[in-house]
């Protein structure tokens, strides 16, 4: 199976024109739009709530107000269609993992995140969709965790995330640097994160 | 999906490859997930398809009315049924009264057999999940996001 292509690389005038036909009530359009961005949404919400239901429930909900919206003519961002829909993906994201904290569920989602190996995962050589990656980026702060996901998960450009955090991009481009760097760290062995004396300590203390 | 990688130092490259990978994963997870999506929705963008209690009889109606129709045919049966002190209706006129009374059930049932009950659960789940999306007045707010969670 093919991964979709993202929406960024749709020329905006297609764009344009499949928002168009959705608000008209034009079914094909709608579909054509839910199949480009849904992965998207699902991906960013898989990652920051770790079940794969509720991901799912969570894109629903999105897709559920961006149709009602353009059905009744509530669509008035026009041009800015994908910080608009991303903006409220952010936004069930959040209320569902408030939910999730509320119920003191977190840990459920937890073991069912780590029992839930992904076959494609479990053929990749690197850390992609390891249990460490993922918990490293459950201990980045939210806005780290933000920017991390909207980039590797939603496949936001830079730019996209300027509209959509209202960020100037030498800053999000900063954040994305420093989010890295913290990420790298959390998953570096114990020692690895000691100054180099230090280590150097430590390897004449067993000698 | 391309990503532009220049700005990132060779030091962070591998992690910004395997987040990558972790990336492509999630999304091929979603790929089924948006062609459900894609169909449970596409409804929604008709105006009027909501509110559904407009193309869809209330539920109250719609159990009502063949109970209502039953009763009015059990009376019509008990009135034209012939006893002792009830003599003054001829068979052909209560037979006339059975036969329309027959009718009306018939037409009743057959929109009950049209119309079925499971149709009008689905719209009232599907009316219930679309009042629950619009509860959410931060949709159209910007700059919401550094809330902290």
């Amino acid at each position: 199976m093919a991964i979709p292509e993202p929406g960024a690389e749709l020329p905006p005038a297609d764009l344009a024109g499949l928002v168009s036909s959705a608000c008209e009530g034009d079914q094909g359009a709608w579909r054509r739009l839910v199949d480009l961005y849904g992965p998207r949404v699902f991906a960013l919400a898989r990652s920051r709530l770790r079940d794969v239901d509720v991901a799912e429930e969570v894109t629903q909900s999105v897709f559920a107000t961006i149709a009602m919206k353009l059905g009744k003519g509530q669509y008035a961002e026009h041009g800015r269609f994908e910080p608009w829909l991303f903006r409220i993906a952010m936004n069930r994201v959040r209320d569902a993992v408030r939910q999730a904290r509320k119920e003191r569920d977190t840990e459920r989602l937890r073991l069912a995140s780590v029992a839930d190996e992904s076959p494609v995962s479990a053929a990749a050589p690197d850390i992609a969709g390891s249990p460490q990656l993922r918990d490293a980026l459950t201990r980045l702060s939210p806005p780290d965790r933000d920017i991390i996901e909207l980039r590797y998960h939603a496949g936001l450009s830079f730019r996209q995330m300027t509209d959509l955090l209202d960020e100037p991009l030498g800053t999000l481009l900063a954040r994305h640097h420093r989010a890295l760097k913290k990420l790298k760290r959390m998953l570096e062995p114990e020692t690895d994160k000691l100054p180099a004396d230090a280590r150097a300590t430590n390897a004449e203390g067993r000698a | 999906m391309t990503h532009d990688h220049d700005h990132i130092p060779d030091e962070l490259r591998p992690l910004d490859r395997a987040l990558t990978r972790e990336g492509e994963i999630a999304r091929l997870e979603g790929v089924p997930v948006a062609s459900r999506v894609g169909e449970r929705t596409a409804s929604m963008l008709r105006p009027d398809a909501r509110p559904r209690t407009l193309r869809f009889p209330p539920l109250w109606l719609t159990l009502g009315a063949p109970l209502a129709a039953a009763a009015a045919l059990t009376l019509i049966v008990l009135n034209g049924t012939p006893n002792a002190g009830d003599s003054h209706r001829a068979p052909e006129v209560v037979a006339a009264d059975l036969e329309g009374a027959i009718d009306v059930w018939i037409e009743l049932d057959s929109r009950w057999a049209n119309d079925p009950f499971h149709n009008d659960i689905a719209a009232l789940s599907l009316e219930a999940a679309s009042t629950a999306a619009q509860r959410h007045p931060t949709d159209d707010v910007s700059g919401l996001l550094d809330t902290d969670l």
